[in-house]
């Protein structure tokens, strides 16, 4: 803002505002000689003449009289005259008086309007004089230049979003390469870890005797008390929480870990029941547990389906069983034609154990009750050859129906007749006894 | 070269000005009709306001002749008439004009321009 150009509208501004002044005091005029006229008029109809002094010429007057008071002619404009009375010259004077009223209104608003122009203009030159250490800033603009300067900032834009793109692929794939590494890294770290656990394993089986502390109350129970408690219960709770236990072993001990291991309390931790739980195993093949190939520190199931084992670790409540694997590995061959020759060849390894006590009585119930089947099915076995030998239990109950229930229940009688593994109920027996009789 | 330029340049501005002083001669005209046209809407409001009251005079001169209500009202209606069609008139006068002014500046400040080469030159060569 240069000051000479502020100066220069300022100056206009000025002028403007004066005009409107002296308009507004010319009509003020105008109006105050209208209102005297008024009055003048009105007053002019109480009396019936006036005495006045009649002006002739500009510096002469002459005493006289008005007489018509109430004749008055008005100038209307453009050279026109009326007639009137006083009052109705009054009456017009209002008029013209509120006219020009009108116009002093307008006026007064424009100056309004005009005026914050002047005051703007004098705080800009106020500014321009940088009083009060107040600094415009001034910026030359130049389109042209302007125009040049966006397109090369366009461009320099662009350039910079190109190198972020190429910097953010460069950084991804050095991630890449990056989680390679840290997968290498973190094998090698499992491995170590592998290796602190075990070394603690080592240090663990030398306080054998110390209890596990366990969250769980059961486990507290179950593992002081195994080489107490009889062997069935024990190795079924065993068999059942055996794959709890040694994951919150694994937790507590290696929370580092990020695998879970499964390892068998019974194994490392109590030496002591290494034996009692070779008396007890029977058929439970799911454990590992007799598996004594691998060694003890390290914790890995393996499965395997070894029937000799089985049979040098079998107690002496399943000595049935063993009689009746060697009696029917001689006679069977280990031909596969049916389902039940499944049940036949591997009945004894997957049969699960069962609960009830083998008692003494049971065990000869048990045997009475096979030899009675065996001779049953060899009776029979005209009928059928090979499905007839499975038969057992069915047909001894009820002879009448024995063809058709031997079809229906041939996965029942398989189990019975291959394995007395499940010891018949005394009712059941008796009934036997019964249809045989 | 420089006097023809100067010759024409001197008849140009001389167009110019010629151009300005119509322009505003219409301007003012222009607005006095419309000061007329506000006095006797006046005058006629006034007619309209006196019933056949009293009697109404026109002013020729230094005579004052009477003159009937109604042919007043009817002089003053005309005229108001009158004074419209002159103010319409008047604008487009002032329109043309203006064109034409505008026409003139142009020519004015090429000649302007070309002069002032014709001096810079002459500068250079002197």
């Amino acid at each position: 803002m240069d000051a000479t150009h502020l100066a220069r509208l300022r100056e206009e501004q000025d002028k403007a505002i004066v005009e409107t002044d002296e308009r507004i005091t010319q009509w003020e005029e105008m109006k105050s000689s209208y209102v005297s006229l008024q009055d003048k008029l009105n007053s002019l109809s109480h009396q019936v003449s006036h005495d006045v002094m009649v002006p002739f010429g500009p510096c002469a007057f002459m005493p006289g009289k008005i007489v018509h008071t109430n004749e008055i002619l008005v100038l209307l404009g453009d050279n026109w005259f009326v007639e009137r009375s006083a009052k109705q010259a009054a009456e017009i004077a209002g008029r013209r008086i509120d006219s020009i009223e009108k116009s002093i209104k307008d006026l007064s608003e424009q100056k309004k309007l005009l005026q914050p122009r002047v005051d703007i203009t004098s705080e800009f030159q106020h500014l321009a004089e940088e009083k009060d250490g107040i600094k415009e800033i001034v910026e030359d603009y130049d389109s042209d230049e302007d125009k040049k300067w966006r397109e090369k900032h366009k461009k320099s834009v662009q350039a910079h979003r190109r190198k972020l793109h190429e910097d953010r692929k460069q950084s991804e794939s050095k991630s890449e390469l990056k989680s390679e590494l840290t997968r290498d890294e973190l094998w090698e770290r499992l491995d170590e870890l592998e290796q602190i656990e075990n070394s603690r394993q080592e240090l663990k089986r030398l306080k054998p005797e110390q209890p596990f502390v366990h969250s769980q109350p059961d486990f507290k129970d179950v593992f002081p008390s195994q080489t107490t408690k009889s062997p069935d219960q024990s190795i079924s709770k065993s068999s059942k929480k055996a794959v709890d236990i040694p994951l919150q072993e694994t937790n507590k001990d290696n929370k580092r870990l990020p695998s879970k291991r499964i390892q068998w309390e019974d194994e490392d931790s109590e030496d002591n029941t290494d034996d009692s739980y070779d008396e007890d195993s029977s058929d439970d093949t799911s454990t590992s547990n007799q598996n004594d190939s691998e060694p003890r520190h390290v914790k890995r199931i393996t499965f395997s389906h070894s029937s000799q084992s089985l049979n040098k670790q079998n107690s002496s409540s399943s000595n049935d069983i063993e009689e009746e694997s060697r009696e029917g590995s001689a006679d069977r061959p280990p031909d596969i034609a049916s389902p039940a020759d499944i049940y036949k060849h591997f009945g004894q390894l997957t049969q699960p154990k069962s609960i009830l006590k083998q008692s003494s009585c049971k065990k000869q119930a048990v045997r009475k009750a096979r030899e009675a089947e065996i001779e049953e099915s060899r009776s029979k076995s005209s009928v059928k050859k090979m499905s007839d030998t499975a038969f057992s239990g069915a047909i001894l109950e009820k002879p009448s129906i024995s063809s058709t229930q031997s079809i229906v229940s041939m996965p029942k009688p398989v189990n019975t007749s291959q394995s007395s593994q499940r010891p018949m109920s005394k009712f059941r027996a008796a009934r036997q006894k019964q249809n045989e009789s | 070269m420089s006097e023809g330029l100067q010759k024409r340049l001197e008849t140009e501005i001389e167009k110019f000005q010629s151009c300005q002083k119509d322009l505003q001669k219409y301007i003012t005209s222009r607005q006095k009709l419309e000061a007329q046209l506000s006095e006797n809407t006046l005058v006629k409001t006034e007619l309209d306001l006196i019933k056949d009251d009293g009697t109404v005079f026109k002013m020729i001169g230094p005579v004052l002749v009477k003159q009937e209500l109604e042919e007043a009202k009817q002089n003053v209606q005309k005229r108001i008439d009158y004074i419209n069609g002159e103010i319409k008139r008047h604008e487009g006068l002032i329109k043309d004009v203006e064109k034409k002014q505008e026409a003139h500046k142009e020519s004015l400040s090429k000649l302007q321009h070309q002069y002032q080469q014709a001096q810079v030159k002459a500068a250079t060569k002197a």
